[in-house]
């Protein structure tokens, strides 16, 4: 009787290693999570919040202008939309591969920027960044996968506390 | 001539009065298990050439009254146990006889008797003609919800849409026609306007167990019997008070893609159900009722459904009975009829957001069986069926309407000569009333002769004769007289071995929808055909069935079928180059292959396998292609395991793509995407538990549907629900 529980058995091998059927044709890849945010400063400080972020970790300023213009750094919502919510406890973000620039690769660095001045090529600065976890400040990579939304992609925005600076 | 003589035989079967019985003996006694020797209850006891018989009490006792003087044999028979035969039962008049029968289990279930090949109770192993039994166990097992959900898992059998296929019979009508006839206990159960299956309206938990037919039986059942035959059979009412408790809940998963997620809130399903049934005296209720509520994996696929079920049985003498039944579904539901695209799978197009079709059903029915004389049995059955429902979609002003009410009524004699010639035959007669905004207001009706007569050849042998004489109209240009004979021989060389082949005849009539449905759908216009002739068709079949020592069955079956004048819905572009949609007669067709199962048991009946492939080769004969949605290949596994007080099981099905589908919908835009479509692998897991042994007189199981969450489409546009969680607890009073 031996034969008959192994193709049974073939049977769920074979359905659960085969593929899941029907997919949507451009189903999108990215990343979804909560920003919390703590000790919210004077609104005329907090202009703008995007997401941004980076192939390679940046070693100094010059090389965040070059890694955008190259495609090696990419931002959320795109340069023209209007910015993440602001002055709220916590807001969830969806970032996918549709209608941005966003790819199916490693990220090392993505972080929460804020323009904090009125010179929108200048006044940026770092105000929260994805962490492994703890309170260390130490950027976690983040991997996007195809046909995948990435979740719990969560970051701590301290306004108070925010991280350092990658570059000088 | 030969009709003449044959109502004049029928007739004289039911409107003689015959002295009922000449005062006889009695013959009581008990049957219990072999092992344990605890009682057995539900065991049938059949006088042996004779239509009479009883079933054992919950005490395993019988009692068989009247029973002429003289020796006779009795035969007592159980599914998952042996046929026991006590031949020279001696019975003297005025005295009672008393007889006691140990019953031995096998390792599956055998024994099944089935009452749809013939319309009259025969073993399974003695039918000409391929039959699949799915019981109340398996039923109750597997938690379907509703009985459609159940027959995907028979062999040869497959679900397009709410529609039955079987072996490759039917391909996908839009719930318009069915080429496979519904019965509930042998009374026809088709709605009047649509000629569709109303799956809804019988409660899964009434169901005793469900015999498919496979192959062409018009010449028993007429009408719509093209490809198969699905009779419900409803359960008896138990001898002592029984309150049945049941409640389920379950949700869906989220889907598989974040793109085809359009609800941010858990969908759920639920459902409570209550019956309760005693005897008293001589007479015996059921109540039913029930509620089902689902949100629905898809938007605008919501559900409400409500079931009131009412039954008695009435033993009017010891040889009269009589069966009322009253059904009454109230429904209401969201309308999906396909996706918007594959990348928004599980939304309908925008116009279609808000369509919804509420429907009230409600039917009432009457068996009344009359063991006329010892071997003549007389059955009468009557059905009315009335059918409501209103569609309302966002586009048009108020509810378009439907009615429907159809009379169906049915007189049959059994009759048991000498060595083994059993002769069936009665008369039937329908009539439909459709008031529709859909169809018009039409009647339509019909009368029909038929006769079966099974000959006895030897011991070996038995060849079974019929044919049924249908005259119907529902008013369209072809009235059509029909003529369908079946031809069947049976061949048993040994015990255990059954050699068959078979021939018969089928038709079905257009239904009131094809013939006149005006309309739009989807911006196309719906155009009525009245010149739509009947379909035909004529199966042949050739089978073995070997039992395999006493821990299984195996089944083999080479099947061809050849279909004249096949009704099938297209698009045909008028004068004006408008496309318009029309049911036509398109096709000639053969479909042909093949059908292998297997059963067992193994431990004692603690585990069970059931295994079945089914090859089916759909060919457009006209057209020199393949007909659409009928799959090639279909396999069904089945594992169940009992344990201690636990039962587990699975099952798994593989469902080929199918070639064809309606291309021309695809073409012109209606479906976006809808020539999507794969191989369906689906695997289902359950896990369950009897509480009794704490005290508690609760079962519980766990069913995880779609465990593997395959995504895959069943119709054009249709994405199949997602992976479900379902807990069930049933208590029972």
């Amino acid at each position: 009787m031996r034969p008959v529980p192994a193709i049974l058995l073939a049977c769920v091998v074979v359905c659960a290693g085969c593929d899941t059927g029907l997919s949507p044709l451009d189903e999108p890849s990215g990343f979804t999570g909560i920003i919390r945010f703590r000790n919210w400063p004077p609104p005329d400080s907090v202009r703008e919040l995007r997401l941004v972020a980076f192939e390679t970790y940046p070693s100094d300023s010059s090389s965040i202008l070059l890694s955008l213009v190259s495609g090696k750094a990419v931002i959320y919502p795109p340069v023209g939309d209007s910015t993440l919510a602001r002055f709220r406890d916590s807001i969830t973000y969806t970032w996918t591969t549709q209608k941005s620039s966003l790819q199916v690769k490693k990220y090392d660095y993505l972080v929460v920027a804020q323009r904090y001045g009125p010179n929108f090529f200048a006044d940026w600065k770092p105000a929260g960044v994805y962490t492994a976890g703890g309170d260390s400040f130490v950027p976690a990579p983040l991997r996007i996968l195809l046909h995948r939304i990435v979740p719990s992609i969560d970051i701590m925005v301290d306004f108070r506390n925010p991280p350092p600076k990658p570059w000088r | 001539m030969a009709i003449g003589r044959l109502a004049l035989l029928t007739s004289m079967t039911w409107c003689t009065t015959v002295a009922a019985f000449a005062a006889g003996g009695t013959i009581v006694g008990r049957v219990v298990t072999a092992a344990e020797k605890e009682p057995l209850a539900g065991v049938t006891v059949l006088l042996q050439g004779t239509v009479r018989g009883t079933s054992t009490n919950i005490r395993g006792e019988f009692r068989l009254i009247d029973v002429p003087a003289g020796v006779h044999t009795l035969m007592f028979s159980m599914v998952g146990y042996q046929r026991e035969t006590r031949p020279d039962v001696a019975v003297e008049e005025g005295k009672e006889t008393t007889l006691n029968v140990t019953m031995i289990q096998t390792a599956i279930p055998t024994e099944q008797i089935v009452v749809t090949a013939s319309k009259r109770e025969q073993s399974l192993q003695e039918v000409p003609v391929s039959i699949s039994v799915l019981d109340a166990a398996e039923l109750k097992q597997r938690n379907a919800l509703t009985i459609d959900d159940a027959l995907r898992y028979i062999p040869g059998v497959n679900i397009t849409g709410f529609q039955v296929n079987v072996r490759g019979s039917s391909g996908y009508s839009r719930g318009a026609g069915s080429r496979v006839l519904m019965l509930v206990d042998g009374v026809p159960f088709i709605t009047g306007d649509t000629g569709e299956l109303n799956f809804e309206s019988i409660p899964v938990g009434q169901v005793d167990r469900i015999e498919v037919v496979k192959g062409a039986s018009s010449a028993l059942y007429g009408s719509n019997a093209l490809g198969g035959v699905i009779n419900i059979i409803t359960k008896p009412i138990p001898e002592t008070p029984e309150t049945v408790i049941r409640t389920y809940g379950g949700f869906y998963n989220w889907p598989s893609y974040a793109q085809w997620r359009w609800s941010d809130k858990r969908r759920w399903f639920n459902g409570e159900s209550i019956s309760h049934a005693r005897r008293s005296g001589d007479i015996g209720m059921a109540l039913f009722v029930s509620r089902q509520i689902d949100d629905g994996y898809r938007q605008n696929d919501y559900l409400r459904r409500y079931n009131l079920y009412l039954r008695s049985h009435e033993e009017l003498s010891p040889s009269q009975t009589l069966n009322l039944t009253f059904s009454l579904l109230y429904q209401y539901r969201g309308q999906f009829l396909y996706w918007r695209s594959l990348d928004s799978a599980l939304v309908p197009p925008v116009l279609q957001e808000s369509d919804n079709v509420k429907s009230i059903r409600y039917y009432t029915s009457g068996v009344y069986n009359d063991i006329i004389a010892d071997n003549v049995l007389f059955t009468a059955k009557a059905i009315w069926y009335h059918n409501d429902w209103g569609f309302e979609a966002i586009h048009q002003i108020g509810r378009n309407e439907s009615i429907s009410d159809d009379i169906n009524v049915e007189l049959l004699s059994t009759i048991m000569f000498e060595k083994g010639h059993t002769l069936t035959a009665g008369l039937n007669g329908h009539f439909d009333i459709v008031n529709s905004d859909f169809f018009g207001n039409r009647t339509g009706g019909g009368g029909a002769l038929f006769a079966q007569d099974e000959l006895k050849l030897s011991d070996e042998f038995t060849l079974t004769l019929g044919a049924r004489l249908d005259l119907q109209s529902i008013g369209i240009t072809e009235a059509g007289a029909q003529l369908n004979p079946k031809a069947a021989l049976a061949y048993t060389p040994v015990a255990g071995t059954t050699v068959r082949a078979s021939y018969g005849r089928g038709f079905r009539i257009p239904s009131v929808a094809e013939a006149f449905l005006t309309g739009e759908v989807s911006n196309l216009a719906v155009i009525p055909n009245s010149d739509l002739k009947a379909e035909k068709s004529s199966s042949y079949e050739f089978g073995v069935s070997q039992g395999i020592g006493d821990w299984g069955t195996c089944d083999v079956a080479a099947f061809l079928s050849d279909y004249d004048n096949l009704i099938e819905a297209g698009l045909i572009v008028t004068s004006s180059n408008q496309p318009q949609i029309q049911w036509r007669n398109v096709t000639k067709a053969r479909v042909q292959g093949f059908e292998t199962s297997l059963k067992f048991g193994l431990f004692d009946g603690a585990t069970q396998v059931n295994l079945g492939y089914t090859y089916v080769y759909p060919e457009d004969v006209t057209q020199h292609d393949l007909l659409k949605y009928r799959p090639r290949h279909l396999f069904y596994s089945n594992l169940l395991l009992h344990f201690w007080d636990f039962t587990a099981g699975g099952d798994f099905r593989f469902v080929s793509r199918v070639d064809r589908i309606d291309e021309e919908l695809v073409e012109v835009g209606i479906v976006p995407d809808g020539d999507e479509r794969q191989d369906v692998l689906m695997a289902d897991f359950r896990l369950g538990a009897d509480l009794s042994a704490l005290g508690l007189p609760l079962t519980m199981t766990v069913n995880v549907n779609n465990a593997f969450q395959r995504n895959y489409v069943e119709l054009i546009g249709n994405l199949m629900p997602p992976r479900t969680y379902v807990l069930v607890l049933e208590m029972k009073l």
